[in-house]
């Protein structure tokens, strides 16, 4: 029935035609509520695994990097391939709310804040990361260009490495802006509902005195489309950024043109997966199934298709033109890569990224709640094993075989990977009770009745008082 | 007891759109309508004219690039010489990343600082937030407000006016009776 | 401070022993103030807080004598100039082998050993043992002080006593013993010292009931007892390879564990760089059942079986006595014939420049047979490649055996042990008998195995600590002089030691010396005739004397005196000295330790090494712990290590290991001392093996051996599958002027295609003015001998990690010698690739550091800035080398790197890195600036060529490597990096490596034809 409609008519965005009564207390009604049992229950869990995950950290900066598993040929491991996990999950929610704002896909405003509130909180956990996995973790401020910096010093501007930090750090201060900007009516519509003295208050600070004024929603739209505007060539190049760590090196495996374009497509596919589970979860626990509908999640699901097919052409290329540039150590490292000591990592990543998606091909399938929980879940895995399969191979096995060597991590890594994943959640869990978890100011403005249509004024009122009853 | 305007409820945006157009007829300058969404048609129906934000985001565009490129030359070709890599001490190919990820920024920055500026955000307290009629433009319905400041401003004209315009419950907010 | 005066004594040569107040003066100011140029550390700070605790102990005590003042000295002491070292000439036994050496000592103590150029037989080089003895020097495990009245068995039992008093208890008890008609046996380790052996025989005449006994771990009789026989001459010959033009070698690896390495290694090397003018080159063809370095390096390898020793030799014996006419050798199954009948017709072309050398833990026998074809050959005599003997090299095994039967005969009541470790080295049977001796005194450097079972222990000097001499094969001795007083208070020398018993046993002898030093100027006063000479001596460290007389005519007809060897059945264990450990010497010393060998690359324990073949046989595989046996009472556990070009049926380990004392070794490996059941303990054990069933994972520096882009290694993979990391050519090729690198013609496409390249590439071009420093390494006269990595270590503070960081992968060698195999993968072709960091023009680690903490330096450096380094490890990633070394842990809080007097053996000139940061080879900058200095001072604007040399170039004894200024065409470096076998390792990437590798070369027919030259 509902694939019917999908595709022979054009399907209603928000289900059962609610009212802006409606949209509101519905949303806000969220912040309102007392927390559940359930709820205290799954913050606890994953705060907790967050502690554990930095008290490793904490073990790690006391004791030196060697309690994890990097030796000599493989300097990076577990810590980069989280790094660049992380980064790549958080594409997805800055790609939604700005890439698919500019063309005017009124279908991103069900998911674009919690999208958003993902890439921030990835970006954290990408952060935390990076920042815990050199040798003396306490000086990190000398990566940045201060003057007064140890020695007179500056840093280097030829590294890779200093990009990423101009890149990420941009990345996330520009994403959290464009969050917050878009955030501000909605917490103002909080603002005016909730009852307790000091939530009124909080959310009094914090919507800045937004009235819903239409002289400020003028230069309102201004800026959220110039964020859009920027955040968009901004969501492409961080990944290019990154990336450039691994094609600027001279390493067989990492020295590659193709990387930058094959990162982004894999950034934005791990992205969506990650959009998917998460919205997956959240439109049951929260109830919004009328606000997130399987529309939403299909178009997501063939995104997810076209970029798998991406990153499973890069697959294919790079294999191609290692062979074919007839640099040796470049096809040795290739056929390694499929047949070495990493191989098992090589096909979980082909199989998890390529094959998997492939069941999107049936509209059926990217309706199926359950599969594509599975799938995306697949995805993330196989993103994962991407990055570290391009890491890990390439530096095992390169150019000297006197110093090959093989890589597996402690559990410290292990720990310190599980506790991205407890910061990750108990973010989010507290954004989705403290924040309006759906942007309703955009909602409600792409509601049938939300515009005027000239001549007909009754109709209109009719609409917006009596909602679809 | 100084009165700070006057204030309307409307409850379709075809209403408020044609009262915006009214009282901009009218001649009333300081008035505004408080809607819970961007109405399209209405800034225009009101004679607002275009914002100036992007020129800001646009000079911070520039400051930003200027600065990127400033950054990397002083410090590598000029403060502190250093041989890294047999490389040049400043190219452009190699400042490129960080040229475009500062000119974001600050564009960004500039964007966010100029609608702050421009909406005259964070503005903590106003009469007309303590109405509770007022409260509902954040919700469902639609505010047209006109300020006692208007040089054409008067109390019961301005009434009028607004009944005029089919708007319910129309009120006079002053200040200090927003406690009651 | 008090160090040095102490030091400054023993220069000036006074004569008063070293008297327990001195030694508690230099306790309360020495170790502070030692420990301060270490300074800057805070883990040094921290040891310094404790040791400054410690001193202030010491001073409380120092109170029980007040009527002792304290006077701190107000002027600077003689000779010494804070921040500058002087360096003193002595000389280091190793065994009955003495090496010149140079020490510098900086602040009073030696921080580095270098060989000693005036002295003939080092020639100003040196070997990882000479390298790796400061380690042993400050070694916290040392006996500190002598203790009397222990209980055998017992640790903890006994007290603390003065060397004095020790000593007069040692002689009271051999004195009563003599009353009870029992005799005394002093057994000493194998020296070739004439002081110390003068004053033996002195005692053994006086005290006729007191013998001594020369007991070292390893020996080996085969030589000595077959020269014996044919020359009656008891001793070995030491070869002068510089006169030899082929080599064949059985079972002797005289370039690897043989003490004379060092001599043998400089000659062979130096014959090993053919150029195109001079193509001359030494063939080297080895015969052997091991893979020994000797073989590594060797034109040609024979395997063969433990028992076709003495058949192969008899084979070439037999061609050549055929042309001169003499009698053949029959009664030998024919073996390996193709190969001895070439082997003996090379010998025969070389004439009397060839040479045939025999392990001399081969059969008197086999022995015999190589010395009679030399002999043959005209290669023994005065002035040919047989002419020196080696110093006190007889046979001692009769001794030994003579030393069994009276203990069990019960005639002996106290045995002295000097440096002898019976209880770890023994048969089982040797130590059931010691063990039952009524009265065991131990004189020894640890608290070890034997002086566990002695009442009495005597902590030994070493040899820095102490006056002595030595004596050369050449002819040439040296004075021992104390660089350092004895670290520990109340440690006497040997020669003190026995001369105290002497004097004590014989009330009144020896009036006229003092001390041992008065004992050895004496003897020496007819040598240096006087004062001035004796100082001479001292400076120079070495004194030339008349070469002892040629060898007399060789009896063949003596060969049937000479015993066969007993054959073996099944598998045969070839016990040896490792490459690191000698006899156990070094067992505890951390650098030794962690030094690979050179040819499996294992370290930290010794391993069962065997074919694939074998290992197949015995149903095992790598790391799988197998259990030998030698049928006596005494069985050991090793890993197996599988190493290609081994015989089959044999299992290759070495002594030195599974200790059961010191604080680095204890629990690392098996004692393979153990298989051996009687009288030699170096050579081949029938053993039977069995499989434990357990594994221990070896810990081993290279893991992958070939240079092909394959995973595993194709012995004969086609050429395009080879990485061309090593390059290697024919003596032909030499002689046809052929070029190995591939550079010009890289280069050329550059140039062909400037305009194109040029405006696309960030490259600088960067000016080099004035130095610009760059390497040459020979992989043809480079033997893997790893005297570099050792001197490494010493001079730039290089941490020791511990086997489970090996495993890991985490060594911090900044030196590395890669090895690389060929050919038959069952006798495989070894090249060994010294590799350190390249100094890369256009360096890929420079370029991906975030913070600039690795730059490059106007002179050509590849700089690395400890404090600046945050640690991102992506230098680490992106050197295509792989040479760079994280601190992954704080390594020198491990080990004995922290304990004091440990942190003396830090060079002052050298940062200790901390966790966290990134190290390399910096081209021993430290050298380079102190060589700038001195160059400006002597008003030169550059470094004359020669004058500054790295630690691995100072020591390598095959001077295969070369240092200088590339901008100066006439420096050595320059003229090098023009020879026709001049590569760099790499090269198509473009980084423009500062280091070049001239290609090995192997003495053999064929090659490929000659290249297209650009050169012209």
């Amino acid at each position: 029935m509902q694939t019917q409609t999908a595709r022979f008519e054009r399907e209603p965005l928000v289900l059962g035609n609610p009212s802006l009564g409606d949209i509101t207390r519905k949303i806000s009604g969220i912040t309102e509520s007392k927390p559940n049992m359930k709820f205290l229950m799954a913050l606890g869990a994953s705060a907790s695994l967050m502690s554990w995950g930095l008290g490793c950290i904490l073990y790690t900066m006391l004791n030196g990097i060697g309690v994890w598993g990097l030796n000599n040929p493989i300097g990076w491991g577990w810590d980069i391939t989280n790094f660049v996990f992380w980064v790549g999950i958080g594409h997805a929610g800055t790609l939604i709310s700005a890439i698919l704002f500019l063309f005017r896909q009124k279908w991103r405003t069900g998911i674009n804040r919690s999208a958003e509130a993902m890439t921030i909180f990835a970006v954290i956990n990408a952060t935390t990361m990076v920042l815990s996995h050199t040798g003396r973790q306490w000086l990190f401020a000398w990566l940045l260009p201060t003057p007064g910096n140890q020695m007179q010093m500056w840093t280097n501007f030829r590294s890779p490495l200093e990009w990423d930090v101009f890149a990420v750090n941009t990345y996330f201060a520009v994403s959290l802006m464009f969050w917050f900007i878009g955030m501000v009516p909605d917490l103002a519509t909080v603002r005016d509902k909730v009852q307790g003295p000091l939530a009124k208050r909080l959310y009094g600070i914090f919507s800045l005195g937004w009235d819903g004024s239409m002289r400020r929603w003028h230069h309102y739209e201004m800026a959220y489309m110039i964020l859009a505007g920027l955040s968009t060539p901004l969501v492409l190049s961080v990944h290019s950024v990154v990336s450039l760590d691994f094609a600027a090196g001279i390493l067989p495996g990492w020295h590659t043109t193709i990387f930058p374009p094959y990162f982004v497509a894999g950034a934005i596919f791990s992205g969506f997966a990650m959009v998917v589970t998460l919205l997956v979860i959240m439109r049951e626990i929260l109830d919004l199934k009328e606000y997130i509908t399987l529309k939403h999640l299909d178009n997501m699901n063939k995104i997810i298709l076209a970029t798998g097919m991406m990153v499973g052409y890069a697959y294919a290329m790079e294999f191609f033109i290692a062979q074919y540039s007839g640099n040796p150590y470049e096809g040795f490292v290739f056929v390694n890569r499929a047949t070495g000591d990493y191989a098992w990592s090589y096909w979980i990543m082909v199989l998890c990224n390529v094959i998997s998606p492939q069941v999107f091909w049936f509209a059926k399938n990217r309706r199926n709640i359950a599969l594509m929980f599975v799938i995306s879940i697949f995805v993330n895995i196989g993103m994962w094993f991407e990055r570290f399969t391009i890491i890990s191979t390439s530096l095992h096995h390169d150019f000297l075989p006197s110093s090959w060597g093989y890589y597996s991590p402690t559990w410290v890594e292990v720990s310190i990977f599980l506790g991205t994943f407890g910061t990750f959640l108990t973010l989010f869990l507290l954004f989705s009770k403290f924040i309006p978890v759906i942007a309703m100011a955009e909602v409600k403005s792409i509601m049938p009745y939300a515009q005027p249509h000239h001549g007909h004024h009754e109709e209109g009122g009719a609409h917006a008082n009596g909602g679809g009853h | 007891m100084k009165t700070t305007g006057v204030l309307g409820n409307f409850h379709t945006p075809d209403s408020i759109m044609h009262a915006a157009s009214k009282t901009h007829e009218a001649g009333y300058k300081k008035f505004d309508c408080f809607v819970p969404y961007p109405i399209h048609g209405l800034d225009r129906a009101m004679g607002v004219k275009r914002t100036i934000l992007p020129y800001i985001s646009f000079t911070g565009a520039v400051t930003g690039l200027a600065t990127a490129i400033g950054l990397q030359a002083w410090t590598g070709a000029v403060d502190y010489k250093l041989n890294i890599g047999g490389k040049q001490l400043f190219a452009f190919q190699f400042s490129i990343p960080i040229d475009f990820e500062l000119t974001v920024l600050l564009c960004a920055i500039s964007t966010v600082v100029g609608l702050l500026g421009l909406c005259k955000l964070p503005t903590w307290w106003h009469a007309f937030q303590h109405d509770a009629g007022f409260k509902k433009a954040t919700d469902d319905e639609f505010v047209l407000g006109i300020y006692a400041s208007d040089d054409r401003f008067h109390e019961e004209s301005a009434i009028a006016f607004m009944k005029g315009l089919g708007a319910q419950d129309v009120r006079v907010v002053t200040e200090g009776n927003e406690h009651a | 401070m008090s160090k040095y005066e102490s030091s400054h004594d023993n220069m000036s040569s006074s004569n008063e022993p070293l008297d327990p107040q001195q030694s508690s003066l230099r306790d309360e100011f020495g170790e502070g103030y030692d420990t301060m140029p270490t300074f800057e550390n805070p883990i040094s700070r921290r040891s310094f807080m404790a040791l400054m605790s410690a001193s202030m102990a010491v001073t409380a005590a120092a109170c029980r004598r007040p009527n002792h003042k304290l006077v701190p000295s107000v002027k600077s002491p003689e000779y010494i100039i804070p921040g500058l070292p002087n360096h003193y000439a002595s000389a280091f036994m190793l065994g009955n082998v003495a090496h010149g050496v140079l020490v510098k000592v900086r602040e009073g103590r030696p921080v580095k050993v270098e060989g000693n150029d005036l002295h003939p037989m080092s020639g100003g080089k040196s070997t990882a043992y000479l390298q790796a003895t400061l380690m042993n020097l400050y070694d916290p495990d040392r006996i500190r002080q002598a203790i009397i009245g222990r209980v055998p068995g017992k640790s903890k039992s006994g007290g603390y006593s003065t060397p004095a008093n020790a000593i007069n208890t040692i002689a009271k008890t051999i004195s009563e013993a003599q009353a009870s008609g029992k005799q005394t046996r002093i057994l000493i380790d194998e020296h070739c010292s004439p002081a110390l052996a003068n004053l033996c025989r002195e005692i053994e005449t006086a005290a006729p009931h007191v013998k001594f006994v020369t007991m070292p771990s390893t020996f080996a009789d085969g030589a000595a007892l077959a020269n014996k026989a044919l020359y009656g001459m008891d001793g070995e010959f030491v070869a002068d390879l510089s006169k030899a033009t082929m080599i064949l070698s059985v079972d002797k690896d005289f370039l690897g564990t043989d003490k004379n390495s060092l001599f043998y290694t400089r000659h062979f090397s130096a014959s090993r760089k053919p150029t195109k003018d001079q193509p001359m080159m030494v063939k080297l063809v080895t015969a052997e059942a091991t893979y020994s370095l000797t073989g590594m390096n060797s034109d040609q390898r024979v395997k063969l079986g433990v028992n076709e020793f003495e058949a192969f030799l008899a084979t070439v014996h037999n061609v050549i006595a055929g042309h001169k006419g003499a009698a053949t050798i029959g009664g030998y199954a024919a073996t390996k014939d193709a190969e001895a009948m070439e082997c003996a017709n090379e010998l025969l072309a070389a004439g009397d420049r060839g040479c045939v050398m025999v392990g001399s833990h081969l059969s008197p026998k086999a022995n015999a047979i190589g010395m009679i074809i030399n002999s043959m050959l005209g290669s023994v005599g005065a002035g040919k490649v047989f002419a020196m003997q080696a110093p006190y090299s007889n046979a001692k095994g009769a001794a030994i055996e003579q030393f069994r039967s009276d203990m069990r005969s019960g005639s002996i009541g106290v045995v002295f042990t000097c440096d002898v470790n019976v209880m770890y080295a023994g048969d089982a049977d040797l130590r059931a008998l010691f063990a039952a001796v009524d009265h065991r005194f131990s004189y020894s450097y640890y608290d070890d195995e034997t002086a566990a079972v002695c009442s009495i222990n005597m902590p030994s000097t070493h040899q820095f600590e102490s006056w002595g001499d030595t004596e050369s094969c050449d002819g040439t001795l040296s004075i021992q002089q104390p660089l350092i007083a004895p670290l520990n208070e109340g440690s006497l020398s040997l020669g003190d030691t026995l001369m105290g018993l002497y004097k004590a046993l014989m009330p009144g002898a020896l009036a006229t010396a003092a001390t041992y030093f008065d004992y050895v100027k004496a003897l020496w006063m007819p040598v240096v005739t006087d004062d001035a000479g004796w100082e001479k001596a001292l400076r120079d460290g070495a004194v030339s004397r008349v070469v002892a007389p040629a060898p007399s005519a060789c009896t063949a007809s003596n060969l049937s005196q000479c015993a066969s060897a007993k054959p073996i059945n099944g598998i045969a264990v070839y016990t040896t000295l490792g490459y690191t450990m000698y006899d156990g010497l070094y067992s505890n010393n951390g650098w030794m330790m962690e030094c690979p060998d050179p040819i499996t690359k294992h370290t930290w324990e010794n391993v069962a090494m065997m074919s694939k073949a074998t290992a197949v046989q015995l149903k095992v595989e790598a790391d799988r712990v197998i259990t030998l046996n030698n049928g006596d009472r005494s069985e050991i556990e090793l890993p197996v290590l599988i190493q290609p070009g081994i015989s089959d049926n044999v299992i290759v380990t070495s002594v030195g290991y599974g200790r059961d004392m010191g604080s680095v070794c204890k629990g690392y490996g098996s004692n393979a001392y153990r298989l051996h059941t009687s009288g030699t303990s170096i050579g081949y054990h029938g053993v039977t093996v069995s499989d434990t069933g357990k594994k221990n994972v070896v810990a081993r520096t290279q893991g992958y051996f070939h240079a092909q882009h394959t995973k595993e290694w194709e012995p004969n993979a086609p050429e395009k599958k080879n990485r061309d990391i090593i390059r290697d050519m024919t003596i032909d090729d030499v002689k046809n002027g052929a070029i190995i690198s591939k550079e010009e013609h890289i280069e050329g496409e550059v140039i062909q295609g400037d305009k194109f390249i040029k405006p696309l590439t960030l490259l600088s071009g960067y000016e080099y003015k004035g130095h610009r420093w760059g390497m040459v390494i020979d992989t043809s006269a480079c033997t893997g001998c790893n005297a570099c990595v050792v001197a490494c270590h010493s001079e730039n503070n290089i941490a020791i990690v511990g086997k489970e960081q090996v495993i890991r992968g985490r060594e911090m060698h900044w030196m590395r010698l890669d090895v690389y195999y060929k050919g038959d993968a069952e006798n495989p072709e070894a090249t060994i690739e010294p590799m350190l960091c390249q100094h890369c023009e256009n360096a890929p680690c420079e370029n991906v550091c975030p913070v600039a903490a690795t730059t490059h330096s106007p002179e050509g450096l590849n700089e690395m800035t400890y404090n600046r380094c945050v640690g991102t490890r992506y230098c680490l990633n992106n050197c295509p080398y792989k040479v760079r070394r994280f601190n992954f842990l704080d390594y020198r809080e491990r080990l004995q790197g922290s304990r004091t007097p440990m942190e003396y053996v830090f060079n002052p000139d050298v940062t200790i890195r901390v966790r966290g940061v990134m190290e390399k080879c910096t081209f021993c900058v430290q050298r380079i600036n102190q060589a700038k200095y001195e160059a400006k001072d002597k008003g030169f604007s550059r470094v004359p060529d020669g004058d500054l040399v790295t630690a691995c170039q100072e020591a390598c004894p095959a001077s295969a490597i070369t240092f200088g200024n590339m901008n100066d065409p006439k420096s050595a470096v320059s003229v090098l990096m023009q020879n026709q076998r001049s590569f760099r390792v790499l090269e198509e990437l473009n980084v423009r490596p500062s280091v070049t590798y001239l290609a090995k070369v192997r003495n053999k027919k064929g090659g490929e034809a000659p290249k297209e030259s650009h050169h012209g």
